[in-house]
Order: structure tokens, then C-alpha cells, then sequence
């Protein structure tokens, strides 16, 4: 029951923070690669 | 494996940024939501064995049709189509692969409750590596998947604007701890 209830959590509370990240913006990152 | 289904979603935030942590969490456990619809209408079931003392994988699935192997793949389909109307064809094949994640991880730590068609058409062997009979390696594997997961996530938010650089750590922060609580309360059986 309480790992439902954390589960639920999860994904409201971390859903929500993270939609205010501005993801669009996000830098092509400069890959490893390039080592 | 429910912590072990989450952790792993937080991680693929690293490969696919664009798409929403809310719906690769709800991708990975959408096979249970499926299976919480059917169980409503008797078709699938879950109990603990011991009910006085539920713990840790010790439970007995009925889940014939949503993690049937071929089930998990026609859900991760239409699942994964649906999502790319959405999140075009690249985010779809990602919310797909998620989905069907599940079931991987699943077949890890299952006992051989997993059948190959839904309703285990033709009494095909059923499937399950069964890890939870052995729940210190299966627990170390979830917690792995967890903090891995988690250090994925804060990983991904490295390519954002420095101005947001608090939030992202924010969030990152937030989503381990969260983690790490559903992994505590799995474990306890709670």
C-alpha cells in the first residue's frame, strides 16, 4: 500500500518537476565522442 | 521489480531528454496499469503468499494476458504508436522500448508465472528466471537500477542552461530519494 502510494508520488512529484526544466533548450551534449 | 521498472526510466532520460520523466515512469509500469484494469474484471490477480506477512517477491501472479510475452509486446506497440502521434516516431520507439522494458525485467526476477501467449494459448512453458528467490541479489539488482537511474537523470539535466542548473538539481535530488523510499517500502513488503 505505501509503495503504491510512493509510486504515485513518484510520478507526480517528479513529473512535475521536471516538466519546469526547460528540455527545449537543452545543449546537443558534446559528446564523449569527441575524446 | 518495482523499484528496479522506475529506476530504469529515470535513466532513460539520458538518451531521450525531450520526452517528459512522467511518461517514461507511466511507460515502464503501464503493463501493470493494463494488469490492474484486467484484475478489476477478474481476468488477472495478484496475493501475497503469506497474507498476514507479506513480503519481498513473495507473491503469486496471475498475469496471463498483460505479461504474456506476446501480450507485452502488442501493448508496447500500440503504446508506442500512440506516443508518437505525440512525441513523434523517435519518442514513440523510446515510450515503446520502455514499456516493454517491464517485461524484461520481469522475466529477471519472476518465477516461471510468465506464459508466451496470452492465456497461455497451447500451454507453452511458462517463463521467469526467478530472482526473488533470491531477494538479496534481486534487491541489490533494484537498487542498482535505482541509483543508476537516478544518477542518469541528474546526468541529463548537465546540458541544461546553467540558470536552471538548481532546479535540475532539485529535481534530481527529489526523484533518488523517491527511489530510494519505494525501494525501502518494496523491501519491507510495506
Amino acid at each position: 500500500m505505501y509503495s503504491m502510494f510512493i509510486m504515485v508520488l513518484l510520478v507526480i512529484i517528479a513529473g512535475w518537476l521536471d516538466s519546469r526544466l526547460d528540455w527545449g533548450q537543452i545543449e546537443k551534449p558534446e559528446k564523449e565522442k569527441s575524446s | 521489480m518495482i523499484t528496479g521498472h522506475f529506476g530504469l526510466a529515470a535513466g532513460v532520460k539520458k538518451i531521450a531528454p525531450r520526452l517528459p520523466l512522467w511518461s517514461l515512469l507511466l511507460a515502464t509500469f503501464w503493463l501493470d496499469v493494463v494488469f490492474t484494469i484486467l484484475s478489476m474484471f477478474g481476468l488477472e490477480s495478484f496475493a501475497p503468499m503469506n497474507p498476514a506477512h507479506p513480503a519481498y517477491g513473495q507473491v503469486v501472479i496471475n498475469a496471463y494476458y498483460t505479461h504474456s510475452l506476446v501480450g507485452a509486446i502488442l501493448v508496447s506497440v500500440v503504446t508506442g504508436w500512440l506516443a508518437s502521434l505525440h512525441w513523434k516516431k523517435e519518442g514513440g520507439t523510446v515510450i515503446g522500448a520502455v514499456v516493454f522494458s517491464h517485461w524484461i525485467l520481469d522475466l529477471l526476477v519472476h518465477r516461471p508465472d510468465l506464459p508466451i501467449l496470452p492465456g497461455n494459448l497451447g500451454g507453452l512453458p511458462l517463463l521467469g528466471f526467478g530472482l526473488w528467490e533470491y531477494p538479496m541479489v534481486s534487491g541489490i539488482i533494484e537498487l542498482a537500477l535505482a541509483l543508476g537511474g537516478a544518477y542518469l537523470y541528474y546526468r541529463s539535466t548537465m546540458g541544461l542552461k546553467s540558470s536552471q542548473r538548481r532546479r535540475a538539481l532539485t529535481a534530481s535530488m527529489l526523484t533518488g530519494a523517491l527511489l530510494l523510499l519505494l525501494f525501502v517500502t518494496n523491501v519491507l513488503g510495506l
